[in-house]
């Protein structure tokens, strides 16, 4: 794998997948509209090569009020349906200020989707606030660090979760802040020495 | 039946996927991006492309 980091930038060529070009067009939209978003969970697996598929692709959003979630929805109903919510005060009301998410894929179509929520949580803030931006040849996908993104799935626990975990520590562990994996680990209170060896982290 | 061997077959396929998963970061790690990402594309998008077929719904390449 050729990958360069350069802070929180990472750049990286590949060929893209449908994921991945559902993922630009939707982060092209909300930069469009200066919303601060991060994607999450599988999608950061598959994006970095994990051989999996998913039904979704996670994006954590920040917090708007109603008048600007409206404007960020119509332009999002431009190119997108939301298949949960008919109505934008649904929306906005009824699932994501009541921290569930909005599903949208592309007009036409059901999979991939986005799940799509605020970003509410301490570590959801934390996700958006130190986010990384991985550049590719088409555009940029902002991500959770990946230190947090290993953590929270070993927290997850399913054998899928655990899977990804593994996949991205071995794939970076030259490149991590170890001590700071240390760190988000045992801030999610789970025990040190079996989420080592659930990462293979010998 | 015997729930004990159906407990040790799944912690035998947890653990051997779990060298699995190993085994293929670090293949993708010495591997070119051309050639694994084209691996990776053509089996992700043949899924996703497969299931809206079936469904009837538009496919997007």
């Amino acid at each position: 794998m050729e990958i360069e980091f350069d802070g929180r930038q990472i750049h990286l060529s590949k060929m893209t997948t449908i994921y991945d070009s559902l993922a630009l067009k939707f982060s092209r939209i909300m930069e469009e509209a200066s919303v601060s978003h991060v994607f999450v969970s599988g999608y950061v697996a598959i994006l970095f090569g994990r051989s999996r598929t998913s039904e979704n692709v996670d994006v954590l959003v920040e917090r708007m009020s109603f008048e600007s979630f409206s404007k960020l929805w119509d332009r999002l109903l431009s190119e997108f349906e939301c298949h949960n919510a008919k109505g934008v005060k649904t929306a906005y009301y009824d699932y994501l200020e009541e921290k569930l998410a909005l599903r949208f894929s592309e007009k036409d179509t059901v999979l991939p989707n986005i799940e799509f929520k605020w970003a509410v949580s301490d570590m959801h803030r934390k996700a958006l606030d130190e986010r990384l931006t991985v550049h590719l040849d088409q555009g940029s996908i902002p991500i959770s660090p990946l230190e947090i993104q290993i953590a929270f799935k070993l927290y997850l626990g399913s054998d899928k979760d655990i899977e990804d975990a593994r996949y991205l520590f071995e794939l970076f562990r030259e490149k991590f802040d170890l001590e700071g994996l240390e760190r988000e680990i045992m801030n999610l209170e789970l025990p040190l020495m079996e989420a080592k060896k659930d990462l293979g982290w010998t | 039946m015997d729930l004990k061997e159906i407990d040790d077959d799944i912690a035998r396929n947890r653990s051997q996927r779990l060298e699995f998963v190993t085994w293929y970061a670090k293949w993708i790690k010495r591997t070119p991006n051309r050639v694994w990402s084209k691996q990776q594309k053509e089996m992700l998008d043949s899924v996703i492309i497969a299931a809206n077929e079936a469904a009837g719904n538009t496919v997007v390449k």
